[in-house]
């Protein structure tokens, strides 16, 4: 299902590739805006998997990992926002919930938080407790705002 | 709630005698929870997820209305139901329920061990797994032969509800840790992080025991493998 899936996607990408060059307009990740909030989620889940194996403990506590994907989230944060002009409410497969678009102040406040949340746990985690302690609190914002946020796949 | 029958209204469920259950008796809850029958007789639609509730046993029933009698009482009715023709007729419901509702609360299979039991009582029952998991027909009700093994959204979206069996289209690649842990944190094996209701499950998951999410995954990967019914996609 993610090869089909990665399939549409190159396909509606091939498209929009054609239609701009008939246009003899530049293609951007600018002018991607559902392509590119879905790299920067996918560099979120990405990031996600090394703290989340160690909150399981699959995997040992490596602090700099940790702070890697802190690091991450809070890069990821501060582009989000912009990802979701008017205008990029459907197509390319997206599971952004036109609420976003209806209560952008929240969606947008919501984003701030967790940037702050991850700026906050890398100043206060210190080792392995510290880690177990604060890191539930950072990755608590990806539901919180999906609930919202986030509608089911077609 | 929009759904493809139409619009339902959620009642007030807080202490408030007058608009609300406070002045509810033990056995009235009970027949509401699971016969889907109100106090002055109505059937209720089953948007309120009665097949599920009529599983659960007597205690858990009085204990669940204990609780919600200590709710704030607020007062305020709100508007009825705003249904499609024919679906409008509630009498009808009768019939409905003649071929969806099985009586009985829960019976443990004495061949399964207790975790796998009360795991199965806590998907069947209160949990209700199977209301959204599952395709319906025409008429609303589950299709037994594909339950929880996913279906269109329940709630009028446009998504797909994913498939719980251990088909390769549904849990397969799951461990019962999985399954568990998704259901606390609300993180896939993947680190994908759920979204829309199942979101708001997960926060109320999250307060159970380890123990009982354990119970609910062994139960889970003991479903026979179901292909989902999930329509193909269409080429852009």
């Amino acid at each position: 299902m993610k090869i089909s899936m990665k399939n549409t996607a190159l396909l509606c990408g091939a498209g929009v590739l054609a239609i701009a060059l008939l246009n003899s307009s530049v293609v951007s990740a600018q002018n991607d805006p559902i392509a590119s909030r879905k790299a920067v989620m996918k560099s979120v889940g990405g990031a996600m998997r090394d703290p989340g194996q160690m909150m399981r403990g699959q995997a040992p506590f490596e602090l700099a990992k940790v702070k890697a994907s802190l690091e991450t989230f809070v890069e990821a944060s501060g582009k989000m926002s912009a990802l979701y002009p008017k205008g990029s409410e459907t197509g390319g497969e997206t599971t952004a919930s036109p609420k976003i678009w209806e209560a952008k102040a929240d969606f947008d406040a919501r984003l701030v938080k967790f940037g702050a949340d991850a700026k906050e746990a890398l100043a206060s985690i210190t080792d392995e407790a510290s880690f177990k302690a604060n890191f539930p609190k950072v990755g608590q914002n990806c539901g919180s705002c999906h609930e919202t946020y986030r509608i089911e796949k077609k | 709630m929009p759904t493809p029958f139409g619009t339902f209204r959620v009642p007030n469920l807080s202490s408030d005698k007058q608009d609300g259950i406070g002045a509810w008796t033990d056995q009235a809850f009970i027949t509401a929870m699971r016969e889907g029958v109100s106090p002055d007789g109505r059937h209720y639609y089953p948007a309120f997820p009665f097949t599920s509730y009529a599983l659960m046993n007597d205690q858990d029933l009085v204990d669940l209305l204990a609780f919600l009698k200590t709710l704030p009482a607020l007062p305020g009715r709100i508007a009825d139901h705003d249904l499609n023709f024919p679906f409008s007729f509630r009498r009808g419901l009768g019939l409905w329920k003649w071929l969806n509702l099985a009586s009985g609360a829960y019976q443990p299979q004495t061949s399964q061990s207790e975790e796998w039991n009360r795991g199965a009582y806590l998907v069947n029952g209160p949990g209700h797994c199977a209301e959204c998991h599952s395709p319906r027909d025409v008429m609303g009700g589950i299709r037994k032969s594909l339950r929880m093994s996913g279906g269109p959204d329940p709630e009028g979206g446009a998504g797909y509800i994913p498939n719980l069996t251990s088909h390769e289209t549904g849990l397969a690649k799951w461990t019962a840790d999985d399954i568990a842990e998704f259901l606390k944190t609300g993180f896939t094996p993947d680190f994908d992080s759920a979204g829309g209701s199942m979101a708001a499950v997960i926060k109320n998951m999250a307060h159970l025991g380890d123990a009982d999410r354990m119970a609910i995954a062994i139960y889970l990967k003991s479903l026979q493998p179901l292909a989902s019914n999930k329509p193909a996609k269409k080429a852009p």
